[in-house]
This record gives structure tokens, C-alpha cells and sequence, in this order.
């Protein structure tokens, strides 16, 4: 119990004295999630939009590949982007295996197709509703998908945090395509299992602190947003 | 314009294919009129309508209507339809989002809109919210801003009080002195009478009648229509 309050209070010392290898590490935590969940949701909601309102053969079938996708385990999806940017690989000429950019990757693979898969359900729902009015208008199929993701942007807030959530949390990925290089692709998660297993606590345990606190902000944030919108399109 | 808009041999089969729900030979409206359909509930009047504007496709059949170069630049057809539906937005940026897809045709702004609609006072509510009769005023506003040479009208004063049907009314008596071809479905007989100049009757999805109002009202040829203007039911 000794050792774990020492190292609670290392990690608040840590926290309140802006260390600076530690805000470094939450720095680029934070600049890889969201530069991955961007990429993602610029892709993945017009392809959740397009699923939605199209019917063609192999609909269902695609649906159900990322249905599946949304619980694919980290590590594989690092092996297979390791396998792709290795310089053997096929995209070794990019040569960023072991950078920052492998991790946004890796990390964007795991959020696709969760932005996909969930914003699909949403925008089935609000098709129900505006497919007669789209046709009735003519509405040109690049303002559909304007609007349909405009229209939803309440639901997709939801979305938008699980998407981070995984992103943010995940280590398996990561560490295989980031290599764990101090200053360079350590991250919060990467750091808190090496330093754990080191023995070294208080870094860890001020990551965990941060990590904890961050999706608790977000949250709240993401939550006065929605209560924000639903006001304004509901009231 | 004669034979302005011509059906020919138009079948639409239930989904089990056991009855025809529409079956209509021939039927032709000229350009410059209001035409009101009538019948019975569940008669087709507003399956012709949607086959009309195009949202449902005939299992036979076909619908034409002419157009000369001057109409290049107009929407050929546009509907208001029984329950109309609309973007989970305010009154007034559904009519906004109208116009910006139609702002090339016609030069209004969004305010002359609701002025004439009488829709100021709900400009900020949104439009699901509204009330039935608000809701027809949005939706015939929606309907006529597309500047469509036809204007399908669905009961366009079912849920009207009144005051609200003699303002539609006048709407749309103003818009076929602008050059509107409009097709009228009412079940409302003084209605009928009030705006039509020709009217076809329907029932079981035939069309058994279609002749000049004067004709229709003083000598109909086939006993159901008679049973349907002295308020009879019409089996």
C-alpha cells in the first residue's frame, strides 16, 4: 500500500510540474488519435452514408465484413501493417515503419471500421425519413451526403468518442508498428506496459492518471455538445 | 398545351401481383388547368400521383410529358405530397436548403417565401413540429419554389381550417395564372368544384371518368360518381 501511495504522489508531482517528457508522450498521444480518427471519419462517414442509402449486391455481406472488423484484435492489425511497411513489405518504400505515421495507421485500420459499421445504423435510420424528400427535390447525391452527416451530427458525436476511445487506449498496435522509441512513438499506453514492467511507477501511474482524465474530459465535452444539439434540433 | 401530359397503358401490380392497383389505358391532361383527381379512399389517386413525379415505377406502361425549349431550365414535375416529409431542420432552412438547389431558376429569398405562406411566426420552429396545417402550407411552399412546370398537389388542405384553405387556395389558383399545370387530388367535392376545370374520377385504380368540370358535376355518365357526390359510399 506504501509503494502504491509513493508512486500516486510521484505521479501528481509529475502531473502538477508539467513534466516535460511526460505532456511529450501525451503530446503525441493525443496528435496520433486525432490525426487517425480525422482521416477516419472523413472516409468512413461518407461510406457509412453510401451503405446506407444504396442497394446493390453484396450490401449485407459488406455490412457484416465491418461489423466483424470492429472487434479485430490490436496486435493483428499491427502485424499486418509491420508485414505492409517493412521495407520487404509492399509498402516499405514509404519507410515509415517505426514512426508516427505507421501508428496512424495502424490505429486508423482499427477505427474504420467502427466509424463505418456505426454511422451505417445511423444513416439508415435518417434515409427512412429524408429518402422521399431527396427525390422529390433532386437533391444532387454530393449534398445528400452533406446533409445526411450534418443532420446527424448529434448521433455521430457518439461515434466520434468510441472511435477515439479505441484509438487513444489501444497499445498492441502500436507498439509492433511504433517500436516504442523514446521521443519519437512512445506513447501513454506503450509507456505505462513498459514502465510497469520496469517497476517504475509514478510515470505509469500518472499516464494512467492522465489517460483516465482525457477520456473523462472528452466525454464531457462530447456530452454538453450533444445536449447542445439535440436542443437546438429537437425543441 | 394539349395532351400535355400523356398516359398510356399504365399498370401498377401489387407487390403479391394478385390486382392491378392502378390500370389506366389512356388519360391525358392539357398544359394550362387545374385537373382534380377524385375518388374514393384507397382508389390510386395518390399511387398516380407518385408514379407521376417518378417515386414509384409502373409494372407497365408510360407517362410522357412534353416540354418545349424554354422549359430546358425547369424541373419538370414536382409533388406535395399526402404526409409530406422534411429535413430535421427549421421551417425556415428547409426553405433555404429548397431554394440554394434551385437558386439558378428563381431569384427569392427565403423571407418573400414565408411571407406568402403566412409561415413568419414559425420560421424558427422546426419543421416536424409543426402543426398539420403549417406543415401543408411548408410543404406546397417547398412544392412550388422548385418552379416546376407541374405541380402535383396531394389534399393540400386535409388538415387546413378554413381561413388556411381559402389562403392554399388562393396559392394555388395564383400559381396556375403563372403558367402551372396542376394536378389536384381532394376528396373535398366544393373544393373540386371551387378549383377544378376538368376532373377525373377514380375508383379501384381505373380512371371512370374524366371530362370537363360542368360535365362532370351536372351529367355524370357512371352511377358511382353520382353515389360520390351525393355523399354516398362507393363500393
Amino acid at each position: 500500500m506504501e509503494v502504491f501511495l509513493e508512486a500516486f504522489f510521484k505521479a501528481f508531482s509529475l502531473i502538477f510540474n508539467f513534466d516535460v517528457s511526460l505532456f511529450e508522450i501525451v503530446g503525441l498521444s493525443l496528435k496520433i488519435s486525432v490525426i487517425s480518427l480525422l482521416i477516419a471519419s472523413t472516409v468512413g462517414f461518407p461510406i457509412g452514408v453510401f451503405l446506407a442509402i444504396n442497394r446493390f449486391t453484396g450490401r449485407s455481406f459488406t455490412i457484416s465484413i465491418f461489423n466483424s472488423l470492429m472487434g479485430m484484435p490490436p496486435v493483428v492489425v499491427g502485424l499486418i501493417v509491420y508485414l505492409l511497411v517493412s521495407r520487404s513489405g509492399p509498402l516499405g518504400w514509404l519507410e515509415i515503419l517505426y514512426t508516427p505515421y505507421a501508428m496512424i495507421l495502424a490505429q486508423l485500420i482499427l477505427i474504420l471500421p467502427i466509424i463505418i459499421s456505426l454511422s451505417t445504423q445511423i444513416f439508415e435510420e435518417l434515409h427512412k425519413e429524408y429518402k422521399d424528400f431527396f427525390i422529390i427535390f433532386s437533391v444532387p447525391p454530393k449534398t445528400s451526403v452533406i446533409t445526411y452527416i450534418s443532420d446527424s451530427k448529434d448521433s455521430l458525436i457518439t461515434i466520434f468518442l468510441a472511435g477515439f476511445g479505441r484509438a487513444v487506449s489501444e497499445v498492441g498496435a502500436v507498439i509492433i508498428v511504433g517500436g516504442n522509441i523514446d521521443h519519437v512513438t512512445r506513447v501513454m499506453t506503450t509507456t505505462i506496459a513498459l514502465e510497469t514492467s520496469k517497476g517504475d511507477l509514478p510515470l505509469a501511474l500518472a499516464l494512467g492518471i492522465i489517460l483516465l482524465l482525457m477520456s473523462l474530459i472528452i466525454n464531457l465535452i462530447a456530452n454538453r455538445l450533444k445536449i447542445k444539439i439535440n436542443k437546438e434540433t429537437y425543441e | 398545351m394539349k395532351d400535355f401530359i400523356k398516359i398510356k397503358n399504365l399498370v401498377l401490380v401489387s407487390n403479391k401481383g394478385v390486382r392491378n392497383l392502378i390500370d389506366i389505358p389512356n388519360l391525358q391532361f392539357d398544359s394550362e388547368s387545374i385537373s382534380v383527381i377524385i375518388g374514393p379512399n384507397g382508389a390510386g389517386k395518390s399511387l398516380l400521383l407518385n408514379l407521376i413525379q417518378g417515386l414509384i415505377l409502373p409494372s407497365a406502361g408510360t407517362i410522357k410529358i412534353k416540354s418545349s425549349i424554354k422549359d430546358n431550365n425547369c424541373k419538370k414535375v414536382s409533388i406535395m405530397m399526402q404526409k409530406p416529409s422534411f429535413l430535421r431542420r427549421t421551417t425556415e432552412q428547409n426553405i433555404q436548403f429548397v431554394l440554394d438547389l434551385n437558386k439558378n431558376k428563381r431569384k427569392v429569398s427565403y423571407l418573400d417565401v414565408l411571407e406568402r405562406f403566412d409561415l413568419i411566426a414559425q420560421k424558427k420552429i422546426l419543421a416536424n413540429k409543426l402543426s398539420g396545417g403549417e406543415k401543408q402550407r411548408l410543404a406546397l411552399a417547398l412544392a412550388i419554389i422548385t418552379n416546376s412546370k407541374i405541380l402535383l398537389l396531394d389534399e393540400p388542405t386535409a388538415n387546413a381550417d378554413p381561413l388556411t384553405t381559402i389562403k392554399i387556395e388562393k396559392i394555388i389558383k395564383e400559381e396556375s395564372i403563372a403558367g402551372k399545370k396542376i394536378l389536384l387530388v381532394t376528396h373535398n367535392i366544393p373544393q373540386a368544384k371551387r378549383l377544378g376545370q376538368d376532373i377525373a374520377f377514380i375508383h379501384r385504380g381505373k380512371v371512370l371518368e374524366h371530362c370537363d368540370k360542368a360535365v362532370f358535376v351536372n351529367h355524370p355518365k357512371v352511377k358511382e360518381i353520382n353515389q360520390f357526390l351525393e355523399g354516398e359510399v362507393v363500393i
